[in-house]
């Protein structure tokens, strides 16, 4: 019963650190309508951001995350342009000009990250690594509660600017019929920027809380560009509220297939579901994404 | 199309292509150097770079000692080593790419094998296939040598005879352990570690309460959680030294410290030192040498002064791998020295090298190597016994078995549940 | 007394030209007509027009000003509303965040709040409908919506791309009633359509457009009965 209890709370954790790598790609995703390959990449440099701060000035790095978040949103706001240039270029299959773009973005930014930085691992500590609260031999690691709320934080706000503001109104537009919404006078390549620069500076965020709960390697983009990816798909491309039901199913699937079935198993299972689910509801979960 | 009027050009053609591969051919079978071209794959990318470097830094090492004191002695003479590089990318099938690849276009004499057992497992049919013998520094994975591949051999005793010694010293010192609980990564390597753990664990009369293979990459907590639900005295992973830093970190987000953790291997990287701090502290482990034992050849001195020509070059503290990856390459001067072969190496030279190979048996500075010429460890080291530690106060100190230890295992470690 | 103008236009898309240097003129409390067959480039030109797509060369002429430069955000503000072939309707907005998003320019908050209760007073089938998605209604109440969300900041031109197109016979008179009383509001109606026979009963000139390029071009006065025309457009 505990162990059961435990691995709920296991999985819900872990949930919220997908939460956080998902929630700016998949809104990106929503109005460039490109798959940003570097995901994973920003994660890492958010996440070495944190730890060099951390190294140098000595702060918690959790104190950084505003930091980072301006830096990225920085960066984004110039990586965009490029992009743009391609999306809006006159070149025949300019979707697979952007894929070749932010994939090579990607090569570069981890082959740069290793020739800086070297293969070693490192890690960083908050005041809240090494912590747990027991709850009726329950045990939350702090360090995770912190992100979870986080994350849940920053899908509030995310929600709450697309849904009650006009510039949510005016993303929202652009997700769905960039044609139409520039006819109704919204600056879409505006919109668009702002967008991937909101992406980039809250990847770069969670790079910073994913370095302080695992470690910090130039190597570890992959698996999470792979995460982004098919949570993005489960919760319906481009569909930000489904993030926060898939990016919690994929961790508790993650938790209680490693306790209950074998972790060697848990891969196969994830995408078993995937594939499951988008038979039966290609749009993602909630049925509300792009097809 | 060939038409009647291009024709004799397109013999042309193909006489000019025949006379040019001619050429290289024979410029290739006249080879005439006075060096042994020396082939290194290991992973310079990918995942396993931590390892591919440590075993990298082993083979340089040789380079420079081998060079410094002239090359190797071959029928009076010296011949110095040149050292070509092939990344294996920390996947099985780019390592077969790259040694293919090392084998026909750079023509080397012989090879030194790639970091971790994955590896290994791609490159050694290629090799066998070419017949260029090859020596691993660091696979460890028994299933290696259960396939019997003629022209590759491994320098490290596979982890079946190493990391259940841990538990037959544990059960000896410690007779108020129980139960463990393992988990291990789904790498050859670190299954093996897990399995071998598993066995000697019930070798030792321990119970083995729980037996987990997870993915490297799959976030820990799960597991540690289920395994402190079992209470078991002793948890023993099996992996690389990241992984040993995801488990402990997440061990330590959940407040769960077990009496007695065993991790093999790597717990004495710096990395891990520098990752997880005081956590490294009474973790127990397993290696095959140490720079406190007693060994030396005339190449790099004792087992200290090896310690000191790694720290001047690279500011690293060698461990057994890149111990063992420098005496690959002593064995391999040890056989051409014997069976008289200077370079470069025909492809009747490179059988008669493995020949030599399988009658090695020399002491260096990382303890004796001589290959198993039969048997489930066909070609592995097989002089070689494991010896068990524990880190204490950021050193790895030598537990046991027997004499080799200079004190009795730190159990249960303080406030260990 | 022509108040919007093209100039000798050409545009197109990728290195393909679809306009090729069509000049024509729209005027207020006027309905100019563009007919043409599929592919003629009478869409491309609209959007030209409404800052959709880029001028190539030539000009676009609002008021005796070039507004060729002009985004489609600026063209609004000056008082050109468009709305595209098949209404704009936004799927999964509401009815009132379309109405919303048609007013996207007004930054006054209140006033924005204002021009939809406007809206909803014009339309009050709509406002039973507030919260309805856009991909709930049907195609008639699309075509309010739409309309709804090109009035919404009080244009003084409008653009039409074929608004009869996939309606119901019905719906369509009402459409075409519709424009009938903003032309008489004195509105400037600037309109691509297909279907000709109910075009002409409100159309006070039109162009015929073949292969991006004008073929023929009738003043108020000179508009022939639909027989006529259409041996002049089967001709062409």
């Amino acid at each position: 019963m505990d162990l059961l209890l435990q691995t709920l709370v296991n999985g819900i954790l872990i949930g919220g650190v997908y939460l956080i790598i998902t929630l700016g790609f998949n809104l990106a995703f929503g109005v460039l309508g490109v798959i940003d390959f570097a995901v994973g990449e920003w994660v890492m440099l958010g996440g070495f951001t944190g730890y060099w701060l951390n190294h140098y000035l000595g702060l918690d790095p959790l104190l950084f995350l505003p930091v980072t978040f301006v830096v990225f949103v920085i960066v984004g706001a110039l990586v965009y342009p490029m992009l743009a240039r391609l999306l809006k270029g006159r070149q025949h299959a300019r979707l697979l000009m952007v894929f070749v773009f932010t994939f090579g973005l990607s090569t570069l930014l981890k082959g740069g990250a290793l020739t800086a930085w070297g293969f070693n691992q490192r890690a960083m500590d908050s005041f809240f690594s090494a912590r747990s609260v027991e709850l009726a031999g329950v045990y939350m690691p702090q360090i995770r509660l912190v992100a979870f709320f986080f994350g849940v934080l920053i899908t509030v706000a995310v929600a709450w600017m697309l849904y009650r503001t006009r510039f949510g109104l005016s993303v929202r537009a652009v997700a769905q019929d960039e044609g139409k919404a520039r006819l109704m006078g919204v600056n879409t390549n505006r919109v668009a920027a702002l967008v991937y620069a909101l992406y980039a500076g809250l990847t770069g965020m969670a790079g910073v809380l994913i370095g302080v709960i695992y470690t910090v390697t130039p190597q570890m983009g992959v698996q999470y560009t792979i995460f982004a990816f098919f949570i993005a798909v489960l919760a319906g491309l481009g569909y930000v509220p489904g993030v926060l039901l898939a990016a919690l199913l994929l961790g508790l699937i993650q938790a209680f297939v490693a306790v209950y079935i074998g972790s060697a198993y848990s891969l196969l299972i994830v995408f078993l579901s995937l594939y499951l689910i988008l038979l039966v509801a290609p749009r993602g979960i909630l049925n509300r994404g792009r097809a | 199309m060939v038409t009647s009027r291009g024709f004799p050009r397109f013999l042309a053609l193909v006489a000019a292509i025949a006379a040019t591969m001619l050429f290289i051919t024979s410029a290739q079978a006249q080879d005439k150097r006075d060096f042994y071209k020396v082939g290194v794959i290991t992973s310079l990318s990918g995942a396993m770079v931590y390892g591919g470097n440590v075993t990298r830094r082993g083979y340089d090492l040789w380079e420079q000692q081998v060079n410094k004191n002239g090359g190797i002695e071959v029928g009076g003479k010296k011949y110095k080593v040149k050292l070509v590089y092939a990344d294996a990318q920390s996947n099985p099938q780019s390592a077969a790419d790259a040694v293919q690849r090392m084998i026909s276009r750079d023509n080397v004499d012989f090879i030194l094998g790639p970091y971790a057992s994955s590896s290994t497992l791609g490159a050694a049919p290629i090799t066998e296939r070419y017949k260029v013998p090859m020596i691993t520094g660091s696979a460890e994975s028994p299933s290696i040598w259960a396939r019997h591949f003629k022209y590759t051999f491994g320098a490290v005793p596979a982890v079946d005879r190493t990391a259940g010694e841990i538990m037959t010293v544990l059960a000896k010192q410690r007779p108020e352990i129980k139960t463990v609980s393992i988990i291990g990564m789904n790498d050859p390597f670190s299954k093996s570690t897990a399995e071998a753990l598993r066995d000697g664990a019930k070798k030792a009369g321990f119970k083995v309460l729980s037996y987990d293979i997870t993915p490297p990459d799959a976030d820990m907590t799960p597991l540690i959680s289920k395994a402190r639900s079992l209470k078991p005295d002793v948890l023993a992973v099996g992996g690389e030294p990241n992984n040993h830093i995801a488990v402990v970190k997440a061990m330590e987000s959940l407040s769960y410290k077990p009496k007695g953790l065993v991790m093999h291997y790597g717990v004495n990287t710096p990395d891990f030192q520098k990752a997880v701090g005081k956590a490294a502290n009474y973790v127990i482990g397993a290696t095959v040498w140490d720079p406190s034992l007693p060994y030396k050849d005339a190449v790099f001195g004792t087992a200290q002064n090896y310690v000191k020509l790694s720290e001047t070059r690279y500011n690293v503290k060698p461990d057994y791998t890149q111990a063992a990856s420098s005496a690959a390459g002593e064995a391999f001067a040890a056989a051409l020295n014997t069976a008289d072969l200077p370079p470069p190496l025909s492809a009747a030279d490179k059988v008669k090298l493995v020949d030599a190979l399988e009658n090695v048996r020399i002491k260096t500075f990382y303890g004796t190597i001589g290959f198993e010429k039969q048997g489930p460890w066909y070609h592995d080291n097989a002089e070689l016994k494991p010896i068990v530690t524990q880190m204490i106060d950021g050193k790895q100190v030598l537990v046991g078995p027997g004499d080799l230890g200079t004190q009795k295992i730190v159990y249960p470690q303080p406030s260990g549940q | 007394m022509s108040d919007l103008q093209a100039k000798d236009l050409h545009t197109g898309y990728g290195r393909v030209e679809i306009v090729s240097g069509v000049s024509i003129s729209a005027a207020l409390g006027q309905v100019t007509c563009i007919f043409g067959p599929n592919g003629s480039g009478k869409s491309t030109l609209l959007k030209a027009v409404a800052g959709a797509q880029p001028t190539w060369r030539g000009d676009v002429v609002y008021r005796d000003t070039s507004i060729r430069d002009q985004p489609t955000e600026e063209r609004i503000l000056g008082g050109i509303a468009t709305m595209p072939q098949g209404g704009s309707v936004f799927a999964d907005l509401s009815v009132d965040e379309n109405l919303r998003i048609g007013g996207h320019t007004i930054r006054d908050r209140t006033q924005l709040r204002q021009r939809v209760a406007e809206i909803y007073d014009r339309f009050p089938a709509l406002a039973k409908k507030r919260r309805a998605r856009g991909s709930d209604l049907s195609g008639g109440q699309q075509m309010l919506v739409s309309v709804g969300q090109l009035l919404m900041t009080d244009p003084q031109f409008l653009l039409l791309d074929e608004p009869s197109a996939g309606l119901a016979p019905s719906v369509v008179k009402e459409v075409f009633q519709m424009l009938r009383e903003l032309k008489e509001a004195g509105k400037g109606i600037l309109m691509v359509e297909q279907n000709v026979r109910d075009a002409l009963q409100i159309a006070d000139q039109i162009y015929i457009l073949v292969q991006g390029k004008l073929v023929y071009h009738a003043p108020r006065a000179d508009i022939p009965d639909l027989k006529t025309l259409m041996k002049v457009y089967m001709q062409v």
